[in-house]
């Protein structure tokens, strides 16, 4: 009896071992910001490094996030080319001052409860405060952060101090035991914050990020979108309801998802670019209204890390107070970095929309001019049928039989499924770009479409939907558009334009070369300038240098 | 006379539910959540079953167990498939709806189906660009620097009179036809007759190699895929072809 207890004990514990070693994830995410402390509405510039210290790197998409102790501040989600990729975060304007963290992670990581994710702390001070004098910073235990070696990469300089706007010569020698070794370098000039300074080099977040693993999706040029379906009358979660995905454009995108349980949705979009309009429809058998929430590819913040008020010494202070007048010019002479609200693309992949190659086009402006739908459908439509008597009806023929389908057809404005007829009947002439027709039992998926009537409206604001229920128009920021060579604010260009530039040099160097020699101009800012050199060793170890130069 | 009323009444309401369109979405409600996936959908339009005649518009006469991969690099697992060679277009089960669907050509870039002998057909889509010009699908028999395809295309042909199932006379059969091709890079599909005097045709400067390379291998016949691809791997073993 006992041996068998034993047994059952000795699969369970195998049972436990090996669904352990099955949701663990090794994939990780280095982030090298160009700053350690900035000012709010200002740029944070950063690269970040995938890695998976046991395999290959499965996942080309990071989220890199801004968060306070309490909540998520700002995000972007950056695509990976050969496991390295380039993107900034924009520090809302009214970001009181404080200590945030900058978390860089995949979906991947996301939904492993066992993973972690490297952080890197930042200070930010509010361009409004007028005398900073204590903050809140963190304290850490040395299980919370990310061990690095401190090696010498032979960091010289022209000069030991320079004058504002003068130019240096910078050489990194990088030692013999690490030539051929390193992946990358990372070199970073900028004025010494005395009090980002005492900061960790990474911190790393032990916390369980989702509650429960929800099935991990591995993001490959593609981002994830989850949501929740919720009644609006009770607030329940709305289980079987069908949601709808539209992204009007061209060569419209569409997508279905039938909400389980817990009215969680999800949807998969590839190759996609910008900041997307999405149209979102749940579309269920009854009269009730939903709410949708979509959740953001953020991490939660961990209220366990502990911190501490720090009071400022002197330095601190007038260092704060400096960074903070010199963004203050800035924002005069420059022009401050926004986020391109316009800028989206979609690579579908198909020559033809979701609904198939039409069998018709029409433009009806090429025709005499009709006031309303029902006279395009009657005199241009040939196999619609459009009944405004019987509540809009809208029934296209099945060209292979011959016959009008017994059911009402896909409707779409500009891409967008419509279930209300009516929104077709002031559409006329003058109203419509293009109708395409497809007169045959379409599938997409599990989905059936008795035929698809498509109308093309020359206006594309969809201000139509406004007033249908159930529908959901949300703006959702994709993978952020490749800033590929962009970076910290550009050099001042005539004496009697202030150059107050906090970062003087960023870039990272992927070939291995034996030095580098690097140019850089000291900004109008006086105090000490840090350099510093981070190698990335091929099993992903990290080799850190820095050295200070006095501007006068 | 109240009893005709009452009929009448319930005539009328009957036919004005009838008149009523319906959505397709009472439809798409019934579908279960495995009907969820993240990949992009197969797209596709419903394939109807045409009268019956002699001979099959498929060249896969069961549903055979194939993948499809689709041009913007998705690929379908372990989907039912079958080959409408009469109408050069793919031909899908769907067991959630229960409809045969034909795939758009324009989605897929190629499929292959594993049939009853077991074996892996792979079959690509391929523009051609001389009569008639269109997208086919080519099953490739032989992969090299000379690629060996046979397009598969059922045609109608008229034959003597006879009687189908439903006891009509008809006279055309469906006849599967068989076409050739060899691609290389440089010259593009060449239609190729499946002889011998078609691969001399095929390489002029060897064609005593080949002559003596068939005499000695006793490959007279060309008359099937087995045989051509015999044929192709003995130039490949002759080093005549790469």
């Amino acid at each position: 009896m006992i041996k068998k207890q034993f047994n059952i004990l000795s699969l369970l514990f195998l049972f436990i071992f090996v669904a352990n070693l099955k949701s663990e994830c090794k994939e990780m995410v280095y982030i090298f910001p160009d700053r350690n402390s900035c000012v709010s509405g200002d740029t944070i510039w950063f690269d970040v490094m995938v890695f998976d210290s046991e395999g290959k790197v499965r996942s080309n998409m990071v989220h890199v996030c801004l968060s306070s102790k309490e909540s998520s501040v700002t995000h972007s989600t950056v695509k990976c080319h050969n496991n390295w990729a380039h993107g900034y975060l924009i520090v809302p304007d009214s970001l009181s001052t404080g200590n945030y963290i900058i978390s860089a992670f995949t979906n991947r990581q996301k939904h492993t409860p066992q993973s972690k994710v490297i952080q890197k702390d930042v200070l930010v001070y509010n361009r409004f405060d007028q005398q900073i004098s204590e903050i809140s910073m963190p304290t850490y235990n040395g299980s919370q952060t990310v061990n690095y070696q401190k090696v010498g990469m032979g960091i010289s300089t022209s000069a030991g101090s320079l004058k504002t706007r003068g130019m240096a010569e910078l050489k990194v020698e990088i030692p013999s035991s690490l030539q051929g070794n390193l992946k990358a370098l990372v070199v970073n000039v900028g004025m010494a914050d005395p009090l980002a300074e005492t900061l960790p080099f990474y911190s790393t977040s032990a916390q369980a990020l989702i509650k429960k693993d929800t099935g991990v999706v591995i993001e490959n040029d593609a981002i994830l979108i989850r949501g929740n379906v919720y009644n609006k009358a009770t607030l329940e979660k709305a289980s079987n309801v069908v949601v709808l995905l539209s992204i009007s454009g061209t060569l419209p995108y569409f997508d279905y998802c039938i909400a389980d349980s817990n009215g969680a949705f999800s949807f998969y979009l590839k190759n996609v670019i910008g900041v997307a309009n999405l149209y979102i429809q749940v579309v269920s058998g009854s009269y009730e209204e939903y709410i949708v929430e979509l959740q953001e590819n953020v991490l939660v913040p961990e209220k366990s890390k502990k911190t501490g008020l720090r009071i400022l010494a002197n330095d601190q202070v007038a260092y704060i107070n400096n960074l903070i007048d010199a963004a203050y010019y800035n924002r005069l002479f420059y022009q401050t970095m926004q986020s391109p609200e316009d800028t989206f693309s979609m690579d579908i992949g198909f020559r033809y929309p979701f609904y198939g190659e039409p069998t018709k086009i029409v433009y009806p402006e090429l025709f005499i001019d009709l006031s309303d739908f029902t006279e395009i459908a009657r005199e241009l439509l040939f196999g619609v049928q459009y009944r405004i008597k019987q509540d809009h009806a809208i029934r296209v023929s099945n060209q292979v039989q011959n016959m009008l389908f017994d059911m009402e057809p896909l409707k779409l404005i500009n891409g967008i499924p419509v279930f209300d007829g009516s929104k077709f009947s002031k559409l006329g002439t003058n109203q419509i770009e293009r109708v395409e027709l497809v007169l045959n039992e379409r599938y997409f998926g599990d989905l059936v479409f008795k035929g698809v009537l498509a109308v093309y409206t020359k206006d594309k604001s969809n201000s139509w939907i406004n007033m249908v229920p159930n529908m959901f128009n949300l703006r959702y920021e994709c993978v952020q558009v490749n800033q590929k060579g962009q970076g910290p604010k550009p050099k001042a260009v005539g004496k009697n334009i202030p150059d107050f530039r906090q970062v003087l040099y960023h870039k990272t160097y992927f070939e291995n070369d034996k030095s580098l020699e690097i140019n850089f101009q000291a900004s109008d800012i006086k105090g000490d300038v840090i350099i510093e050199v981070i190698g990335i060793g091929k099993e992903n170890e990290l080799y850190v240098d820095s050295k200070k130069i006095t501007v006068q | 006379m109240s009893q005709k009323i009452l009929i009448i009444l319930i005539a009328g309401l009957f036919l004005a539910n009838k008149g009523k369109c319906q959505d397709s979405v009472g439809l798409w409600l019934k579908l279960p959540e495995q009907s969820n996936s993240l990949a992009s959908k197969i797209t596709g339009e419903r394939y109807y079953l045409k009268p019956f005649y002699k001979g099959s518009f498929f060249y896969h006469d069961k549903w055979l167990k194939g993948n499809v991969f689709l041009e913007n690099g998705e690929v379908f697992k372990n989907l039912d498939l079958r080959l409408c060679s009469y109408e050069g277009q793919l031909i899908y089960y769907n067991k959630r709806v229960k409809a045969t669907i034909t795939i758009d050509k324009h989605s897929i870039k190629e499929f292959n189906v594993v049939n009853e002998q077991g074996e892996k057909e792979i079959y690509k889509k391929i523009y051609y660009n001389r009569f008639p010009k269109g997208e086919r699908y080519f099953r490739l028999l032989f992969d090299g620097v000379y690629s060996l395809y046979v397009w598969y295309h059922t045609v109608e042909m008229k034959t003597y009179p006879y009687k189908d199932n439903n006891n009509i006379l008809r006279d055309s059969e469906l006849v599967l036809t068989k076409v050739y091709f060899v691609h290389t890079e440089d010259k593009g599909y060449i239609k190729i007759a499946s002889n011998r005097a078609s691969f001399l045709q095929l390489f002029p400067g060897q064609k005593r190699k080949i002559k003596r390379a068939f005499r000695r291998n006793n490959i007279s016949s060309f008359a099937g895929e087995p045989q051509m691809i015999k044929a192709f791997q003995l130039l490949k073993q002759e080093g005549i072809i790469r």
